[in-house]
Formats: structure tokens, C-alpha cells, sequence
């Protein structure tokens, strides 16, 4: 066992001089394996950065969480609890109307914004980046970045709000000061709108209704009718893009009529398999050639060196050892392909990620390859490698010492 | 003394059609120190008598083959070859015909290697055969940088480098030209005696093994009713 061993580090030792003596050959074997890995390399980082960056920006962007409600519901009080409590929900809040409120906006310096559209919110919207303050009670509301940019206003400062109804036959206006909580980012929602508290709107919707609104100071009109109150729709968020289609299909077997984006969640989806497919296809057919032209080279190699190897054999060395020659030849071949086929793909990687650097944001990569399916594909590489040899194991295996004794 | 290696009764077939023939070992016995030459017309089975000499070639038949007090018969039957590597490993040396110098080694390292590959550390006997063989101002040099006469002493060198019990050499000087294959055979010779390895040289060149002196063995081919079968016969000092 002791002489297996260190009969092993001898053929290893031996296996590393003739790849070192014969290096230009060596080298070109390596580079025959760099050759095939590094393209690899760079579609699998390619595939990896743009299915990542895609699926990133998807989740990072809220609006990809949202459940469209399409027609009205009817919606109780209970069931908008219940629904609250499912763990797929992210945020929910409801609003009364099927057409948007809309309220009439003017900032201090007189330029003004006419029917805004007003959307519920609520403490933990999702539109809300993480400095920006929801708009809480009846004084506050949160606008949308072009309308905070058509007003000429900022996050606290105050416009006012004007709402016009017909009352008695006559018109009745009713000015609110408002201050602006926050500008939401210009990516999360586009147009003209304004949010704001969930009682505000309903506060607005019974003034328009021509009810008298004691809490913003209206005592005209009737008593508001009491009752649980029902809603028509809700603006809904769902906790993850993973919850997204089941929260969906479950809300439509309730008999709601609700859309998401899942066509884009789809899409990318249909790019990674569609990017996989490809790379399978041309890793496959890549690491065949490869693998073939390294085996029948490692063969070849084994050939030409009968009567060195067979010498080796007549001085002790066992066959079984000495099949380990071309083995450990191509361990090594591969290592130094791997090591060319990694430079040249730091090379690609970081030219492709400086070509798109103006599309992408800081933390954004189009060809990134993850440490695990490096290793991966370095472990793979010579998986396959020492298995090209196994033809020429065999042939080392047939090798009689006697032949290293005089020439045939 | 205990004899180094004992045949007899040793057969073994070689070739196809025509050129086919018997090697037919009766009794042979060699002991330590011993030095022979084996010579006999072109495929009459010297070569075939070195390999089984050599543990390289399984013969057909054997009622007795020892080496060093182990049955080589019965090893070559029990089919593994970890039993016969290790006796040509550390008991035997081998000259070849041509080369047997490995090209990725300089020539220290290939003249060190069965040491090498027995674990053995340096010897100074290394430099001793370096410098017995005028080798030793190449000894950094790769084997291509040598000329042939060169590389044939080096080959030498490492045949005797672990003190084998056995040195075989095949036809050695063949490549040499007539005055150097002469000098090379007489360094074998004073080496073998030197340090008590016995020596087989095996040469078609019967002027040479008769200026060297050796006990000369002769493979002798007659034709027969089976294919040609060649006894060994010893050439009495004429």
C-alpha cells in the first residue's frame, strides 16, 4: 500500500515532467479546453447577469405586485380583514368608488393641477419608498412625482385642495389645506395623482355626495347614513412575486375579476428558460468536441510514448499506477485551461459590463457569473477531462514492460 | 552459494508461421556475481531468453524458475503483476538496445529513477557510475542533448544505479561503433564485478564476447517435426 502510494507521487511527479517538457503541446491542449470553457463562461455569466438583473428590477419595482382589480366588487368589512391576514397579502387598502376622486390642486405661487386622481394609501404602500411619509389623516397627502413637478412643490410644503359639488342648486366650493408628506419616485407611478388617507377620501367622496362632512368643517347636507360601510375595489399588493399568480387565482375563484403582470413575471421566466435551453445546447455540443479531441490527443499522447511508459514498467511501476499517467495529465491540462478560460472571462465579463454600464444602475451586472457555478463549472471540467483520458488509461493499461526492450 | 536465478525445464513459444520457434531452457543457474554472455544467430530467441530472464515475458512452461529464492513461475500464474514489478523493480537493471533513458528527465534523474521509484535517497554510488562513465560534466543535460554513445552509458549508468542483483543487457552496443561497444561492455563487466551484481549480455557480436572473455552461452535453433525449437548449449573456451 505504502509502495502504491509513493509509486502514485512518482508517476504524478513524472506525469508533470513530460506535460512541462513537451509544454507547447501542453499549452495547446490547454488552450483547445480554455477555448470551449471561456465562450461558456461568458453566456452562463450573461444568462446569469440578464435573467438576474431582469428578476432584480422586477421585484424591486412594486408595481409588478399588484393585483388589478378590474370591475367592482362588493367588499365587506370582514372579508377585507381576512384577507389582510393571508400571508401572500403585502398591503391592502380599498377604496369606495369605481372612477377615481379627483380633487382640483393649487400651489402658493399659483400654479395649479385640475382634476387630480386620488388613490388610497395607508401605512405600509409599497409605492412608497422607504424616507418618503404616507400621508396620514385628514391635512396630509403624498404626490406623484409629475405633480409635485407641475405644482412646483416638495415634500413639505402645503397646497391647497379644491373640491367643487352641487348643493340645493347651487355651487359649493370647499378649500383644504394640505401639506405635501412626500413626492413618490418618478418610476413607481406615473401621471397626476395625489394619495391620501383612506377616512380623507371617504371624507371627500360624502362632500361630493352632498352629505354634510363635520370633521372638514361642512354642515351643510344631510347626515351621513351610518352602516358598515362596503367597498367596490382595492388597491392590492402581494407580498412577494412568487405570491403574485396564486393570491390572483385565488381572488378569481372567489369571482373577482382581477389582472396582473404576470405576462412580464412570464417573460422572464421564458428568458431564462429560453437562455438555458441555448446554453445547454451549446455546451453540450462544445464540451463533446472537447472532450473527444482531448481524449483522442491523451491517446495519441500515450502512443507516441509506449516505450517511455513501457520503461517505466519494466523499471516497477504497476500498470494500475501507471494508468494514472494520462490520467493526471489531463487533471493538469484542465487546470491550466480553467485558469486561461477564467482570465479571458474576467476580461469579457468586465468589457460586456462597461458596454451596457450606462443602462444599469450601480449594483446591475448583463454578465455576472455566481461563485457556486464557477466552482461548478472548474469541477465539471475536470470531471470530464480526467474521463476524456479514460481511452488512453486503457491503452497505458495494455502496455507490456517488454516492449520497452527493443524497438518493433 | 545460493544460486541468484535457477531454471529448468523452461519453455516458451514465440512468433507466428514461419518464423515461429520454442525456446527450450533445460537447466540454467546463475549465481551472484556471475557474469555470461548469451549469443546465438538473429531470431533464434536471445531476446526471448533476456525477457524471461527479465520477468517480462510468462513463459509456457516452467518446472523450476527462482529468482532470489521466490517462485517466479508461480507468480507469473497468479496472474497480478505487483509481485513481479516489485522483484524487477529492486533486483533487476536493464541496458536496452537503444534508449531507455526517459526525454522529460535530465540525465541525473533518469540515471537515479529506480531508485527514485524505490525510495531510496542518494547514493554516492550515482556519482561514483557518473564519473566511472565520464558522464558527469552532462549530468544536467535532457537526453536529446546527447550524443548516442553518451546516452548508452548513461542507460548503463542507470542499470547499476540500485545495486540490483541482476544487470540484462540486449545487444547494448549495437548503436556503438566497434572500439566504443568493446569499452562500454568493459565497463559493464568491471562494474558487475565491483559490486557483485551478476551480468547477462546479450550480443550477436561473437568476436566481442570473445575478446571480453565472458562464459559464453549459445542459443542454438534446430529444426524439428514441431517448428523449430533452440536449445542453449555452453561454448567451451576454444
Amino acid at each position: 500500500m505504502r509502495d502504491a502510494v509513493r509509486q502514485l507521487r512518482s508517476v504524478a511527479e513524472l506525469a508533470g515532467r513530460d506535460l512541462l517538457h513537451e509544454w507547447r503541446a501542453s499549452l495547446c491542449l490547454a488552450l483547445a479546453i480554455a477555448a470551449v470553457l471561456a465562450p461558456l463562461l461568458v453566456l452562463f455569466g450573461l444568462k446569469s447577469g440578464i435573467v438576474d438583473t431582469l428578476t432584480a428590477r422586477m421585484k424591486s419595482d412594486p408595481r409588478n405586485l399588484e393585483i388589478v382589480w378590474r370591475l367592482n366588487g362588493s367588499l365587506d368589512r370582514d372579508w377585507l380583514e381576512r384577507l389582510r391576514a393571508n400571508p401572500r397579502v403585502g398591503f391592502a387598502v380599498p377604496s369606495t368608488r369605481t372612477l377615481a376622486a379627483t380633487l382640483d390642486l393649487a400651489a402658493a405661487d399659483g400654479k395649479g393641477l385640475e382634476d387630480v386622481d386620488l388613490m388610497p394609501t395607508d401605512t405600509g404602500d409599497p409605492l412608497f419608498g422607504v424616507e418618503d411619509a404616507v400621508p396620514q389623516g385628514l391635512g396630509e397627502l403624498a404626490l406623484t412625482h409629475e405633480a409635485a413637478d407641475k405644482l412646483g412643490v416638495s415634500a413639505g410644503m402645503s397646497v391647497e385642495g379644491v373640491v367643487y359639488r352641487n348643493l340645493h342648486q347651487q355651487r359649493q366650493v370647499l378649500r383644504l389645506s394640505l401639506r405635501v408628506s412626500a413626492v413618490l419616485a418618478e418610476s413607481v407611478h406615473s401621471g397626476w395623482g395625489a394619495f391620501v388617507s383612506l377616512p380623507l377620501l371617504e371624507a371627500l367622496e360624502h362632500y361630493r355626495d352632498g352629505y354634510a362632512v363635520p370633521e372638514l368643517g361642512v354642515a351643510d347636507g344631510a347626515s351621513p347614513t351610518s352602516g358598515a360601510s362596503r367597498y367596490a375595489r382595492l388597491r392590492l399588493y402581494a407580498r412577494s412575486l412568487e405570491a403574485v399568480p396564486g393570491l390572483a387565482e385565488s381572488l378569481r375563484a372567489q369571482g373577482y375579476d382581477v389582472s396582473t403582470r404576470s405576462k412580464d413575471i412570464e417573460l422572464v421566466k421564458n428568458i431564462d428558460h429560453a437562455l438555458s435551453f441555448l446554453f445547454r445546447l451549446i455546451a453540450g455540443g462544445g464540451i463533446a468536441g472537447c472532450v473527444l479531441s482531448l481524449g483522442a490527443s491523451l491517446w495519441a499522447s500515450v502512443e507516441r510514448k509506449r516505450r517511455d511508459l513501457a520503461l517505466l514498467r519494466l523499471v516497477g511501476i504497476r500498470n494500475t499506477v501507471l494508468a494514472g499517467f494520462p490520467a493526471i495529465q489531463a487533471a493538469g491540462v484542465a487546470a491550466a485551461g480553467i485558469a486561461l478560460a477564467f482570465a479571458a472571462y474576467f476580461a469579457a465579463a468586465e468589457a460586456i459590463n462597461r458596454t451596457f454600464r450606462a443602462d444599469l444602475s450601480r449594483e446591475e451586472f448583463v454578465c455576472r457569473l455566481l461563485p457556486n457555478d464557477g466552482v461548478t463549472a472548474a469541477f465539471l471540467t475536470e470531471s470530464l477531462a480526467v474521463l476524456a483520458a479514460l481511452i488512453a488509461v486503457a491503452a497505458v493499461l495494455r502496455i507490456e514492460p517488454g516492449e520497452s526492450l527493443r524497438e518493433n | 552459494m545460493t544460486s541468484l536465478l535457477e531454471l529448468a525445464g523452461v519453455e516458451r513459444r514465440r512468433g507466428e508461421g514461419e518464423g515461429a520457434f520454442t525456446l527450450e531452457v533445460g537447466e540454467l543457474s546463475l549465481r551472484a556475481g556471475d557474469c555470461l554472455a548469451v549469443t546465438g544467430p538473429s531470431g533464434s530467441g536471445k531476446s526471448t531468453l533476456l525477457d524471461l530472464l527479465g520477468l517480462v515475458l510468462c513463459p509456457d512452461r516452467a518446472e523450476v524458475f527462482r529468482f532470489l529464492d521466490r517462485d517466479v513461475a508461480a507468480l507469473w500464474r497468479s496472474g497480478g503483476d505487483g509481485g513481479l514489478a516489485a522483484l524487477r523493480s529492486r533486483h533487476l537493471g536493464y541496458v536496452l538496445q537503444t534508449g531507455g533513458l526517459l526525454p522529460f528527465l535530465d540525465l541525473r534523474e533518469n540515471v537515479e529513477l529506480s531508485r527514485r521509484l524505490l525510495g531510496l535517497g542518494p547514493d554516492s554510488l550515482t556519482g561514483e557510475l557518473l564519473a566511472r562513465l565520464g558522464l558527469t560534466h552532462l549530468k544536467a543535460k535532457k537526453p536529446r542533448a546527447l550524443s548516442v554513445g553518451e546516452r548508452q552509458r548513461a542507460a548503463i549508468a542507470r542499470a547499476f544505479a540500485h545495486r540490483p542483483a541482476l544487470v540484462l543487457a540486449d545487444e547494448p552496443t549495437a548503436a556503438l561503433d566497434p572500439s566504443l561497444a568493446l569499452e562500454v561492455c568493459r565497463l559493464m563487466r568491471e562494474l558487475a564485478a565491483e559490486f557483485g551484481i551478476a551480468l547477462v549480455i546479450v550480443s550477436h557480436d561473437w568476436a566481442l564476447v570473445r575478446r571480453l572473455g565472458l562464459p559464453e552461452l549459445r542459443v542454438i535453433p534446430q529444426a524439428g517435426t514441431s517448428g523449430c525449437r533452440s536449445r542453449l548449449e555452453w561454448v567451451s573456451d576454444a
